[in-house]
């Protein structure tokens, strides 16, 4: 199935790079039309999951290659979304990019496609555990893209548009659906090997994930007038969630976890 | 005009004692793990029951004596929570970038059984209670959000700290139609259990084998642009790659290989491959298995082709459950599904094949955890609390 990506992938890229440019084109005619292309492109990356999940009889969700696609779709139907709700140009330009990026890298490493699933992944927590991840993962990295914004406009001196609002918001509702990740990844592993937490490498980065955006939250409540270091915490954030998601592997003391992608 | 800064140790205490806190607790604390060089154990009953009601007595202490003594106010406050998460997330750190071996060499055991460690779990315990007890009320949604997040994430937290000591876990290994009633528990101490089990029948499916591509020197996995070429000859399909023309022209059957000790646990197929300058090879490849090496067919100095190791698809031990009062149950255990026997949960662990006596051998795992009940309740109220903070969200309100 994965020699049709090319084909989705590249038409999907293409409604990601006209939604970039609709969308930066403020003031223009074909402004109005970037959400309109956005949304095209969506439908042939879901189609592609539709069609892969159906050819391989299982939810796509086991490879790195198939948590990439799902990190598109995701991060590009929440920038839709928001998209709907607040028109913000530059976030939808940001969502799209970053889609686009990960359908990328999707072509340029094509991750190896086997039918195979361990006896430990079929369970019914799966498909919850790795969606909300998914979820919150796109959440995540637009309160980065946020954080970066924050950071840019405040060196411009530029504080008209509440951007550590939105930033706020979207923490929120993605560490609610991280929380639910790590309680359905505990519960999942009671079921599977008798024990909640293990410590694995992959948990114990997730925990860390999880207490940098405590943390933010916290701060946020706390000291309201700091910008700079909310900003700078959401980019330190998805920092070590990115880390987490696919650099563990690269580290010294991860080659025992059960977490790592094959 | 700039506000005087507050001399430290003054009321209100914020980050700076905070840090100073929770600074001293894992200095001292540490210095401590590094002289005695102890590892310590998890406390079980009824210690863990006594020192938890002693934690729940003083969070309480310091909600309630915190209204005649304002300096305790500061453990329910947001810098104390910070400075609270600081020292446990620094903990984490530490384990999630230094291998234990490196943390042996210095005089800490693991991170998990240090007095810093207990400290700082002890701390965030406190904090976490006092704050909760501060904002005790359901008036909105959001303080039902607030509650059940804390509350949810102190029980939690208490409940699998504090039980962490009583969960017990042992292996049992059966061979068929032999019950068992003893199991070989983590620490290597072997115990009596109150029932025993019998191994029925033990299965095991694989996954429809997958043929590669091989370097006909090096028996390694042969790569294009670094990933493997997967021979997709499912239903029996011709795989095309290159101008080489392969089919499978027959698969052994799971019977054969259950009837001969060296054929079990292995693929074994028949594949013709048409080159590219149009000559036929045709041979056996084989999978191989912990007896016999795998067999290759060769289709040029560079390139042969071989079946991967077949990966089992599922497992699951058919038992029969003999119980001290005299129950007989039959039970299927298998990943991901098991099951429940005087007060032990029971998982099908691992599975190996008795080559000599020719029968498989089926590894079931044991744990008794007590506190259970209560880490699944603290799951649902966490799940209701971020449920409440993802849909009270404004960005689901208007504008």
């Amino acid at each position: 199935m994965w020699q049709y990506y090319e084909l989705f992938a590249f038409v999907g890229i293409f409604f990601f790079l006209i939604t970039i440019v609709f969308a930066l084109l403020k003031n223009t005619k074909v402004n109005k039309f970037a959400g309109f292309a956005a949304w095209t492109g969506l439908l042939f990356v879901s189609a592609f999951i539709i069609i892969l999940w159906i050819n391989l009889e299982r939810p796509p969700l086991r490879t790195l290659g198939e948590t990439r696609l799902w990190y598109s779709f995701f991060i590009m139907l929440l920038g839709c979304a928001i998209y709907i709700r607040f028109r913000y140009d530059w976030l939808l330009a940001y969502c799209a990019f970053l889609a686009s990026l990960f359908l990328i890298l999707n072509y340029v490493h094509p991750e190896v496609q086997s039918k195979a699933l361990m006896p430990a992944l079929q369970s019914i927590w799966f498909i919850p555990h790795v969606i909300v991840y998914m979820i919150s993962y796109a959440l995540l990295a637009q309160s980065a893209l946020s954080g970066v914004r924050g950071m840019y406009q405040m060196q411009k001196g530029n504080t008209s548009e509440d951007i550590i609002g939105i930033a706020d918001r979207v923490v929120a509702i993605g560490f609610g659906f991280l929380t639910m990740g790590l309680i359905f990844g505990a519960l999942w592993a009671k079921e599977a090997w008798g024990h909640y937490w293990t410590w694995d490498p992959k948990e114990t980065w997730a925990l860390m994930t999880w207490l940098v955006y405590l943390v933010y939250i916290h701060i946020r409540r706390k000291n309201p007038d700091k910008l700079n270091l909310h900003y700078a915490l959401l980019f330190f954030g998805f920092l070590v969630l990115i880390i987490c998601w696919f650099g563990i592997k690269y580290l010294p003391n991860a080659a025992t976890s059960v977490h790592i992608y094959s | 005009m700039n506000k005087p800064k507050k001399p430290i140790w003054q009321y209100p205490w914020s980050y700076r004692e905070s840090f100073l806190l929770v600074g001293g607790i894992g200095i001292a604390t540490l210095a401590v793990d590094l002289i005695h060089s102890a590892k310590i154990g998890f406390p079980t009953f009824p210690l863990n029951v006594i020192l938890l009601a002693i934690l729940i007595i003083k969070v309480f202490g310091i909600h309630f004596l915190s209204k005649k003594y304002r300096h305790l106010r500061f453990f329910g406050t947001i810098p104390a929570a910070i400075g609270a998460i600081s020292l446990f997330m620094l903990m984490t750190i530490i384990m999630a970038l230094t291998p234990e071996q490196l943390l042996m060499k210095i005089g800490l055991h693991s991170i998990r059984n240090s007095l810093t460690y207990y400290f700082s779990f002890v701390y965030l315990l406190i904090t976490l209670g006092a704050t909760t007890l501060k904002r005790f009320r359901f008036k909105t949604l959001n303080d039902w959000g607030f509650l059940l997040n804390h509350l949810g994430l102190w029980l939690f937290l208490a409940a699998s700290g504090f039980g962490a000591g009583d969960t017990k876990t042992g292996f049992m290994t059966l061979t068929p139609n032999t019950p068992e009633w003893r199991a070989e528990l983590e620490t290597g101490e072997v115990i009596d259990l109150d029932y025993a089990v019998k191994l029925l029948n033990f299965k095991i499916e694989f996954h429809e084998p997958q043929f590669l591509f091989f370097d006909t020197k090096t028996k390694k996995i042969h790569t294009d642009k670094g990933k493997s070429i997967i021979i997709n000859l499912n239903d029996n399909k011709k795989f095309v790659w290159n101008n080489y023309e392969i089919t499978k022209q027959e698969i052994m059957g799971k019977e054969v290989f259950n009837s001969n000790r060296y054929l079990v646990n292995q693929v074994v197929s028949f594949l013709k491959v048409k080159k590219p300058d149009g000559k036929i090879v045709s041979g056996p490849v084989t999978s191989g298995n912990d007896m016999i090496t795998p067999v290759f067919l060769q289709i040029s100095p560079i390139l042969s082709i071989g079946i991967a190791k077949p990966e089992p698809s599922k497992f699951a031990s058919k038992v029969r459950i003999y119980t001290k009062k005299g129950q007989i149950s039959d039970v299927t255990i298998e990943v991901n599904k098991p099951c429940s026997i005087n007060g032990w949960r029971v998982y099908q662990n691992n599975w190996k094949y008795d080559y000599m006596n020719m029968q498989y051998v089926s590894v079931l795992q044991i744990v008794r955890d007590p506190w259970m009940p209560y880490v699944y309740f603290a799951c649902v109220l966490l799940t209701a609390g971020s449920l409440i903070l993802i849909f009270s969200n404004k960005l689901f309100r208007n504008k």
